[in-house]
C-alpha cells in the first residue's frame, strides 16, 4: 500500500505518484523556458537584422528614385514615376442611403463602417472596384510614416477569427509565420512594398477603426478635385492619416 | 506670403499603342491649389484640344513654377474666359503685383466679388507681363509714376490673417495715422 517515510508515518501512493509528476512536469517546464529563452535570443537577433536591412532599403529607395530623375532630366528626357502598387482607402461615408452594388463592394472592401481604413493592392481588379465607390471613400499612397503609425498604434490582428492587438511579435509571428512573416516590421515592409504575400499580410490584419479627422473633412458630397474630399488625392492621403490616426 | 493658387508646368501623352509607337508629347502650364488638381485640370484641357484621355494617357512630369523675380513690381495682362449664368464670355484684366501667382490671386478673388463667378467657371488662357506703355486700364496706369506720393489718411489696424480676427474687441479702432 503506502511506503515508510522520513516521519515513519505511510505516505499513501497517489501522493508519492503525484510528486513523481509533480517533478517531471517541472523539469520539462524548465527545459522548455530555457529553449525558448534561447529562440527568442536568436530571433530578437534576427528580427533586429531585418528591420536594418528594411530601414536600407527604404532609404536606397528613396535615393534611387531622385537620382533616376535627375539622370533623365539631364538627357533632357522624362522619368515617369512608377505607379504606386498599392494605396489606403478610407470610407467617408455612413451607412444610410447607398445603393445595393456599391455597398456590396465596400463590403467585399472590409469597409463596412465610417471612417474604415485598408491597404489595398492595385490592378485592374482592384481599380475598377474603387471607381464603382468613389463618392464614398478617399484614397491615397501612403508613405512609410502612414503605414508604420498606422499599424504600430491602431494595428489589430486576425487570430482566430478575433480582433487580438499586436502588442508582441509572438502574435504576428503566430498569425503569418508560415510566410516569414515574424515581427511587425516585417509586417510593414510586405504592406509597404506590395510583397508577393500581401494578400495574406493585409487580411491578417483587422480594417483600422480610425477617428473622425481633427480639424474636419473638406465637403464629403464634393470629389477631391472639386475641392471636396471623395475619391483619389494621392499622396495627400497621409496628411488626412495623421489627423485620423 | 503664401498664394492659394500655384502654377504648375504639367507634362503629358497618350500611351503608346502598335499604330504609334511615339505619340506626341503635350505641355501646359495651369493654376491650380495642388498637384492633384492640376493634374485633372490637365486632362480637361487636353481632352478638349486632343484625342486623348486620362484612361489612355500618361502622365510624365508635373512641376511647380516659382517667380523668376519676386521683388520687381510687374503689371500682369489676364487672358480669361469665364462662365456667367448667361452664357461664356471672354475678359482681359489687369493687375500690379509682384509675383505672378499673386496676380492671379486678385485676378480669381476680383471675378468672385465683381461678378460673382466662381474659381471652377474661370479659365485662363494667357498672361502675360505688360510693359507700363501698353497698360490698358486706368487703375493699373495711375500708378505708373517713379515719384508717386499719396497719403494714407487713414490706418486700420488689421489682423495679420483672417484666422485671428475676432467679432468683439476691449476698445473702438484708432484710426490715426
Amino acid at each position: 500500500m503506502g511506503e515508510v517515510a522520513k516521519g515513519g508515518a505511510i505516505v499513501p501512493e497517489s501522493v508519492l505518484k503525484k510528486q513523481k509528476r509533480n517533478e517531471e512536469w517541472a523539469l520539462a517546464k524548465k527545459q522548455e523556458a530555457q529553449e525558448l529563452k534561447k529562440k527568442n535570443a536568436a530571433n530578437r537577433k534576427l528580427i533586429f537584422n531585418r528591420a536594418k536591412h528594411y530601414t536600407k532599403e527604404y532609404e536606397a529607395q528613396d535615393k534611387e528614385l531622385i537620382q533616376l530623375k535627375r539622370e533623365a532630366r539631364l538627357k533632357g528626357g522624362f522619368y515617369v514615376n512608377p505607379e504606386a502598387k498599392m494605396l489606403f482607402i478610407i470610407r467617408i461615408r455612413g451607412i444610410n442611403a447607398m445603393d445595393p452594388k456599391s455597398k456590396k463592394i465596400l463590403q467585399l472592401l472590409r469597409l463596412r463602417q465610417i471612417f474604415n481604413g485598408v491597404f489595398l493592392k492595385v490592378n485592374k481588379a482592384t481599380l475598377n472596384m474603387l471607381h464603382r465607390v468613389e463618392p464614398y471613400v478617399t484614397y491615397g499612397y501612403p508613405n512609410l510614416k502612414s503605414v508604420r503609425e498606422l499599424i504600430y498604434k491602431r494595428g489589430y490582428g486576425k487570430l482566430n477569427k478575433q480582433r487580438i492587438p499586436l502588442t508582441d511579435n509572438s502574435i504576428v509571428e503566430q498569425g503569418l509565420g508560415k510566410f516569414g512573416i515574424i515581427c511587425v516590421e516585417d509586417l510593414i515592409h510586405e504592406i509597404l512594398t506590395a510583397a508577393p504575400h500581401f494578400k495574406e499580410a493585409n487580411n491578417f490584419l483587422w480594417p483600422f477603426k480610425l477617428k473622425a479627422p481633427l480639424g474636419g473633412l473638406k465637403k464629403k458630397r464634393n470629389h477631391y478635385v472639386e475641392g471636396g474630399d471623395a475619391g483619389n488625392r494621392e499622396n495627400f492621403i497621409n496628411e488626412l492619416i495623421r489627423r485620423m490616426n | 506670403m503664401s498664394y492659394k493658387f500655384h502654377q504648375f508646368q504639367v507634362v503629358g501623352r497618350g500611351l503608346p499603342t502598335e499604330t504609334d509607337e511615339h505619340p506626341k508629347i503635350y505641355r501646359m502650364k495651369l493654376w491650380a491649389t495642388n498637384e492633384v488638381r492640376a493634374k485633372s485640370k490637365f486632362w480637361y484641357f487636353l481632352r478638349k484640344l486632343k484625342r486623348v484621355k486620362k484612361s489612355n494617357g500618361q502622365m510624365l512630369a508635373i512641376n511647380e513654377i516659382f517667380e523668376k523675380n519676386p521683388t520687381t513690381i510687374k503689371n500682369y495682362g489676364i487672358w480669361l474666359r469665364y462662365q456667367s449664368r448667361t452664357g461664356y464670355h471672354n475678359m482681359y484684366k489687369e493687375y500690379r503685383d509682384t509675383t505672378l501667382n499673386g496676380g492671379i490671386e486678385q485676378m480669381y478673388t476680383e471675378m468672385a466679388s465683381r461678378h460673382r463667378v466662381r474659381h471652377h467657371c474661370i479659365q485662363v488662357i494667357k498672361t502675360a507681363t505688360i510693359p507700363a506703355k501698353l497698360c490698358k486700364r486706368e487703375s493699373t496706369k495711375q500708378f505708373h509714376n517713379s515719384k508717386i506720393k499719396f497719403p494714407l489718411v487713414f490706418k486700420k489696424v488689421r489682423p495679420p490673417t483672417r484666422k485671428l480676427k475676432t467679432t468683439y474687441k476691449a476698445s473702438r479702432p484708432n484710426l490715426f495715422v
